[in-house]
């Protein structure tokens, strides 16, 4: 189901694609314009580390410090626009089954793994970083991430408490994409959150629901 | 001094202190920073939050950089923490997108003017912490907006822990709260002993 224009577009949407994201790597999907993004932590307990490029130019990317601001909210919630470095919604989030996720802390990497204790796991940006390479894309930046899956809530006085892990199995979130954007997912350990299991992403771009 | 709604750059070592000072109060200043040494280690507001499990600093935290390591130490905060180190610079198109405008005046352009000679592109210009800005948690995490409390004079001074390349930009936002609609002028002083009042 296309997005519902006044003229239809002459072409169809593209064909859907599909990836699984095994634990402490990151993989690549392309999403069109009018497309769904679809994200399911398969096993529960995994979190989701999201970043997205505009397809056709690599220094425009998803910003959850903008996305903050566009909404004025420190926490992202259901129906918020999910908005680039120059402030034009790149999804909005519109079905989520755990309602939990995190616009504030920076992704993992080996420095900060190693600080907490866990030098077995990959870090979110270095499982990025060669997911990028292998894909022979260079974007100019790699951005701060989207951290999906992260239970961080903000209190008045503005203490950051990490809960345990939310997800559970099968738990999912679907975006309807307006840009289309190359997304780049990662599965990797936060390094913050208590309860981490460890498992695979299903990542999916589809045109039905 | 740096001219309200304009951006200087600067550099200090480690042992220095950086003063940065309100002069007319009310007034939010945009600050970022990189290592001299690795330009790519910058101040962070994220790995600062996760450092400190907070999105606000007090005095005689530090704030950290992308590296995880600590770049500054707070030791003296007129404005009693109160600073935002959420809301990304003001850029082009935060008027133009949000407000119609084009042309304004904005804090990534002068961050970007102020860090350039250290060959900064203006995509490396880090997150900023927003100095005298107030971002107060509203119920279910909203963000509230409001002015700043600032006074006239008021200071934060920065121990610096590594050597680096700053830039201020007294923020230009003259159309919503944020610095109660009139820019001012801020001034910065580094100083090889603590700044005292």
């Amino acid at each position: 189901m296309p997005l519902l224009l006044k003229h239809q577009a002459a072409e169809p949407l593209p064909a859907e694609a599909h990836i699984t994201v095994a634990h402490g790597t990151a993989g690549i999907i392309r999403a069109h314009r009018g497309q769904f993004l679809r994200i399911t932590d398969v096993a529960g307990g995994q979190p989701a580390g999201l970043v997205g490029f505009v397809a056709d130019n690599l220094a425009e990317f998803l910003s959850p410090h903008h996305t903050r601001v566009f909404s004025n909210s420190y926490v992202l919630t259901l129906g918020m626009r999910m908005v680039t470095n120059l402030r034009r919604p790149m999804m909005v989030l519109g079905r989520d089954t755990t309602r939990r996720h995190d616009l504030l802390l920076p992704g993992s990497d080996r420095r900060s793994l190693d600080a907490a204790g866990l030098p077995e796991e990959q870090g979110c940006t270095e499982a990025m970083r060669a997911a990028l390479a292998e894909a022979a894309l260079q974007p100019p930046k790699l951005p701060d991430p989207i951290n999906l899956f992260l239970d961080v809530t903000v209190a008045l006085d503005g203490r950051l408490t990490v809960g345990a892990a939310p997800s559970r199995a099968g738990d999912t979130i679907i975006c309807r994409v307006l840009i289309d954007t190359i997304f780049v997912v990662a599965g990797c350990a936060s390094g913050v959150a208590p309860g981490e299991r460890g498992g695979p992403l299903r990542v999916d771009v589809v045109n039905e629901l | 001094m740096v001219p309200g709604g304009f951006g200087r750059g600067f550099v200090a070592g480690q042992g220095q202190f950086i003063g940065l000072v309100d002069l007319h109060g009310q007034q939010a200043g945009d600050f970022v920073a990189v290592s001299r040494g690795h330009v790519h280690e910058a101040l962070s507001p994220g790995h600062t939050r996760r450092a400190l499990g907070s999105l606000f600093f007090t005095v005689g935290g530090c704030l950290y950089s992308n590296h995880g390591r600590p770049m500054f130490r707070v030791v003296r905060d007129d404005a009693d923490g109160r600073h935002d180190a959420n809301v990304p610079a003001c850029d082009p198109t935060r008027y133009s997108v949000e407000f119609g405008v084009q042309g304004h005046r904005n804090c990534l352009e002068n961050l970007y003017e102020g860090l350039a000679e250290f060959g900064l592109d203006i995509l490396d210009v880090p997150e900023p912490f927003n100095f005298f800005q107030n971002g107060p948690v509203a119920p279910d995490g909203r963000m509230r907006l409001a002015d700043p409390v600032s006074r006239p004079g008021d200071m934060i001074v920065l121990e610096v822990l590594m050597d680096v390349a700053c830039a201020l930009s007294p923020c230009p936002q003259d159309i919503i709260p944020g610095n109660g609609l009139v820019v001012t002028d801020m001034r910065v002083i580094v100083s090889n002993t603590m700044i005292a009042p």
